[in-house]
């Protein structure tokens, strides 16, 4: 074992004492938003690989830049980032939860599986939503992959509508990242 | 034996809605996946794709098919002239009309022929719970079973593709009568695909009159007609009646996986001239593993069964669309069929390469170089074949 890989299966042992760690992402984070239009099936995925968790020992907040965020066609970004999102005033979408109710694995190869109350704040707007998680205790760090669902017509966002394709308000996030607690 | 006629007196659903409305072999691009479009039914007025555009369909036309040339200053949107004549005529948001040509080349030294597959103008209606459509146009050859006229000699014929009348009691459904291209395998504007032939689902002639029901519930997309036979065709045994059906899922917004069936009876099969049933059930699916690639691929079993006796055959594809650049198309295909496992004859299979280009919005150009046979016809020994292809449409 190197003194990286040694430092860091130290710091996953120490993750037992609280109140010193903190969360942070390592690795290529892989965030997704998922919407679909209609009439029709269209599929709208608006991907991104910049995440960040701040942690004061009490909440975590996670952060996407929504600058990131990419749906594949340059027309629909601007849509979406600058007539929906308003992003010159509201830069980034954010997620907090309390740190407690956040289960992690003790032992490397083990998994925790719940849920989370967690408010989730987009166009400026909180809104509470209910996260699904799946933490899993790797060699060198957690593991985690994440979804919610949230409304975005209840983030005071106009329902985006484009030549006849509306697109349902209700949408899903998913994410998957590899963090290190220490 | 009944001679077939083509062009038989138009049956009455079609002269009911002939006057009403008025499209083409579909220019359906199964390749959008790539862009997250596992269902068609947000560029084409038929949700199963081809023919008219909706709006937003012209749109795409213009921001994903056609090349660019730099990039677009900020603000920018499709011009007006994405639209029917380009935008010298506003319709109403009801109302879509547009019309398609397609000219053939095949350069075949010592007999080159210019052939015109697609001449037709198009309507839809898209009013409440309405929702119609139609084509009418001319080939110089070709396309017989959807011939209104009947003329063989030179000068080619009248044609209509499709004409239906629906209703959608929800967003998500949608029940039409008239003529219709099949709900089967994956719709594009390659009708000579053997996937197309062997399974009688092309778009420049396979069209039939039947009653359809079209449903999207969430990733899963169906349809089923039932087919009452092609009223262009007469006399009447040479028609086919039976059903064709389609399930498509759409897990992930790259990836669309299904199933194809369709039984059909006719009194005179118009290959075989004796009474038979034919069946063709196949898997089908399309993938974007990233944005450059598309591949789509069928794969299924064909029956052929008549006087007491049953062929079982097959046939398929797979086929790599690589968009290096925003317009340009490069695509490989490789095909094979069968359309008797049991006897000697060896399968028959195509390589197929073909370059497209969508140079401005309206226009693509196409050319397309083949080896092996045309047909699915066992023992047939392979050649080489060259196409030529332009489409506008307006």
């Amino acid at each position: 074992m190197n003194l990286s890989a040694a430092l860091l299966t130290l710091g996953l042992v120490l993750s037992s004492a609280p109140a010193a760690a903190a969360f942070q992402v390592t690795g290529k984070p892989k965030v997704t938003f998922y919407a679909e239009g209609s009439p029709g099936a269209l599929d709208i995925e608006g991907k991104s690989g910049e995440l960040s968790l701040s942690d004061d020992g009490t909440t975590v907040t996670a952060k996407v830049p929504l600058a990131s965020v990419s749906t594949g066609i340059d027309l629909r970004d601007d849509h979406m980032k600058n007539k929906y999102m308003a992003i010159a005033t509201f830069p980034d979408l954010t997620l907090r939860f309390a740190r407690a109710e956040l289960k992690l694995p003790t032992d490397a190869g083990q998994s925790t599986t719940g849920t989370l109350a967690a408010t989730f704040n987009a166009h400026g707007v909180d809104q509470p939503v209910t996260v699904t998680y799946t933490v899993k205790k790797g060699k060198n760090a957690f593991e985690v992959d994440a979804s919610f669902d949230y409304d975005i017509s209840k983030h005071g966002v106009e329902i985006p509508s484009y030549l006849g394709i509306t697109v349902d308000p209700a949408q899903n996030a998913k994410v998957r990242f590899e963090m290190l607690d220490q | 034996m009944l001679p077939l006629l083509r062009a038989a007196p138009v049956g009455a659903p079609a002269l009911l809605l002939l006057p009403l409305l008025s499209s083409t072999p579909a220019a359906a691009y199964p390749f959008m996946i790539r862009h997250g479009y596992t269902g068609c039914g947000e560029c084409h007025t038929d949700p199963s794709g081809g023919g008219t555009l909706t709006e937003y369909g012209r749109g795409q036309g213009v921001i994903l098919l056609a090349s660019r040339y730099g990039a677009h200053p900020e603000g920018w949107e499709p011009p007006d002239s994405k639209d029917f004549l380009f935008g010298a005529l506003p319709l109403p948001e009801q109302l879509a009309l547009q019309a398609d040509l397609r000219a053939l080349l095949i350069p075949k030294p010592g007999d080159m022929r210019v052939i015109a597959m697609q001449s037709d103008l198009e309507a839809s209606v898209d009013a409440g719970p309405v929702r119609a459509e139609a084509s009418a146009g001319w080939v110089s050859e070709g396309a017989e079973r959807a011939w209104i006229t009947s003329n063989t000699d030179p000068g080619g014929n009248l044609v209509s593709r499709v004409h239906w009348l629906g209703v959608q009691p929800t967003d998500d459904v949608l029940i039409r009568a008239g003529s219709m291209h099949l709900p089967f395998g994956i719709r594009s504007e390659q009708h000579i695909l053997m996937a197309r032939s062997a399974t009688g689902t092309d778009t420049n002639d396979g069209q039939e009159y039947g009653l359809d029901v079209v449903a999207q519930a969430g990733k899963v997309r169906a349809e089923v007609m039932g087919i009452a036979g092609d009223f262009q065709v007469s006399p009447d045994d040479y028609r086919q009646r039976g059903y064709s059906a389609l399930l498509g899922w759409g897990p992930e917004s790259n990836l669309e996986v299904g199933l194809s069936s369709k039984l059909t009876h006719a009194a005179l099969d118009e290959a075989t001239r004796v009474p038979a049933t034919r069946q063709a059930h196949e898997l089908f699916g399309r993938w974007s593993p990233t944005r450059p690639l598309a591949l789509l691929a069928e794969a299924g079993l064909t029956t052929l069964g008549s006087g007491g006796s049953t062929a079982v055959g097959s046939v398929g594809y797979l086929q790599a669309d690589v968009e290096p650049v925003q317009g340009f198309h490069v695509q490989g295909t490789g095909e094979w069929c069968d359309d008797d496992l049991s006897d000697d004859a060896a399968p028959v299979g195509r390589g197929w390469l073909a370059l497209q280009w969508f140079a401005v919005t309206h226009f693509d150009i196409r050319a397309d170089a083949f080896y092996g046979t045309l047909y699915c016809t066992p023992g047939t020994d392979p050649s080489f074949m060259g196409l030529l292809q332009a489409h506008a449409y307006l």
